[in-house]
């Protein structure tokens, strides 16, 4: 998983790092699914980028993909139904 | 291994000898197969100061349970951990053998990369034959490195995360005939930088360095900030189009794309022609589902969205690919891991 390296209250690098070797590491911090970059702060646990805290994705792409598909797809079924329904 | 010189004065004796072809045997004989000169020895068990070239070290436990009273058992066991050679620049190790009056028992065995490179992170060791071996390391970790070795290193950062245009691939760097020498070694596998938080006003995230042996290799560039295009890296990405164009593949092999710039040099594993090459560009996403999002870079960038389709995808882990590029509604995708792979020191 993605942990960040920290120095100073600020990321500097990102890395790819198993938990069970992350007691090797100094400073190094969990991030999880939150898009922390390098330059961001860190500070009592929370990553920051400019001056907003940092949040994980609520939705994925590929969930918002369904979920507009979803809705065309009841749409149309909607239409569909209406228009037959009406002749 | 056991040196057991006992049951008279002259097998108390230790007699080196070297040579590539196996010598006759006698009682406390120590063969070393080596075709250097050997011009002094000692049994220690730290390395001898200031060693001519030639020179051997026969390493020894700094303690030993076996039993070295002379008077009662007229015998001495000496534990031998490894017979190494200086080589002018490094110790390095020996098949060894001993020989008790009857038989030789090896004793010391040569470098060997699968036992001698303990590694706490993630590896995959490959047997290239003929001697031949490399080790890629694809978790962060720490080696230890027991005896020391002529390597070859190539790193690769990660791959930068895609906005409407693909991420850049990682940077790679390849160093030649570096001295491991025995000690421990922090190896850093940057991560893949996030693709961008908001679709086109935010940039995807650059991708994490790669460290490892006092070298270094930067992440990829994520696609910028209210912008189309991809982002700069090892392979540059491929920008986001629309209208019944796909989007923009993304680069391979240090190549450049539409306003983004690769590194300009292979990325190659080692720089070898054949080899897989590594930091592709993320492809382009497509912004109307009138044709595909574009492809990620070989081997790894990943795949542009297509609007309506399909989302974009990864980055390859250990890739250094660049995150696809995303469109409107839908954001870039994230870059792949880095890597670092070393191999036994070649010329070619």
């Amino acid at each position: 998983m993605n942990y960040a390296m920290v120095e100073n209250g600020v990321v500097t690098n990102v890395i790819w790092l198993n938990p069970c070797n992350a007691c090797e590491f100094e400073g190094v911090y969990p991030v999880g699914d939150m898009p922390v970059a390098i330059g961001d702060v860190f500070d009592d646990g929370k990553y920051y980028r400019n001056g907003l805290q940092i949040q994980a994705p609520t939705q994925t792409d590929t969930e918002k993909l369904k979920t507009r598909a979803d809705a065309v797809e009841s749409a149309v079924d909607w239409l569909i139904t209406t228009l037959l329904g009406g002749m | 291994m056991i040196l057991n010189m006992s049951g008279g004065a002259k097998e108390l004796a230790v007699k080196v000898v070297g040579g590539t072809v196996q010598p006759t045997g006698v009682a406390g004989m120590l063969w070393c197969n080596t075709a250097t000169v050997i011009p002094s020895w000692a049994f220690a068990v730290s390395a001898p100061s200031s060693p001519a070239t030639g020179a051997l070290w026969i390493q020894t436990d700094a303690s030993s349970a076996n039993i070295v009273n002379l008077l009662k058992r007229n015998a001495a066991n000496v534990n031998v951990l490894r017979v190494k050679q200086w080589n002018g620049t490094i110790w390095v190790p020996l098949a060894a053998y001993y020989h008790n009056g009857t038989s030789w028992t090896q004793v010391s065995a040569t470098f060997n990369p699968q036992t001698d490179l303990p590694f706490t992170g993630t590896m995959e060791y490959i047997d290239d034959g003929n001697g031949h071996w490399r080790i890629k390391y694809k978790a962060s970790g720490t080696l230890t490195v027991a005896q020391g070795a002529a390597i070859d290193i190539f790193l690769v950062g990660a791959g930068g995360g895609g906005n409407y245009g693909g991420g850049g691939g990682g940077l790679t760097t390849n160093v030649t005939n570096y001295t491991l020498g025995s000690g421990t070694y922090s190896i850093v596998i940057g991560a893949g930088g996030s693709g961008c938080v908001t679709p086109y006003t935010t940039a995807g995230s650059n991708g994490g360095q790669t460290t490892a042996f006092g070298y270094s290799a930067n992440g990829g560039n994520g696609a910028p900030a209210n912008s189309i295009y991809g982002g700069n890296g090892g392979s540059a990405g491929g920008k986001l189009n629309s209208g019944g164009t796909p989007g923009e593949n993304g680069a391979s092999n240090g190549a450049s794309t539409v306003n983004a710039t690769g590194q300009g040099t292979t990325t190659k594993e080692f720089g070898v022609s054949t080899a897989t090459a590594y930091g592709p560009g993320g492809g382009g996403g497509e912004n109307d589902n009138s044709a595909d999002g574009g492809t990620g870079g070989a081997t790894g960038g990943g795949h542009g969205a297509r609007r309506y389709a399909y989302a974009a995808t990864a980055g390859a882990a250990n890739s250094g690919g660049g995150g696809g590029g995303g469109c409107a509604g839908v954001n870039g995708a994230a870059g792949g891991s880095g890597i670092v792979i070393i191999r036994d020191h070649r010329t070619t």
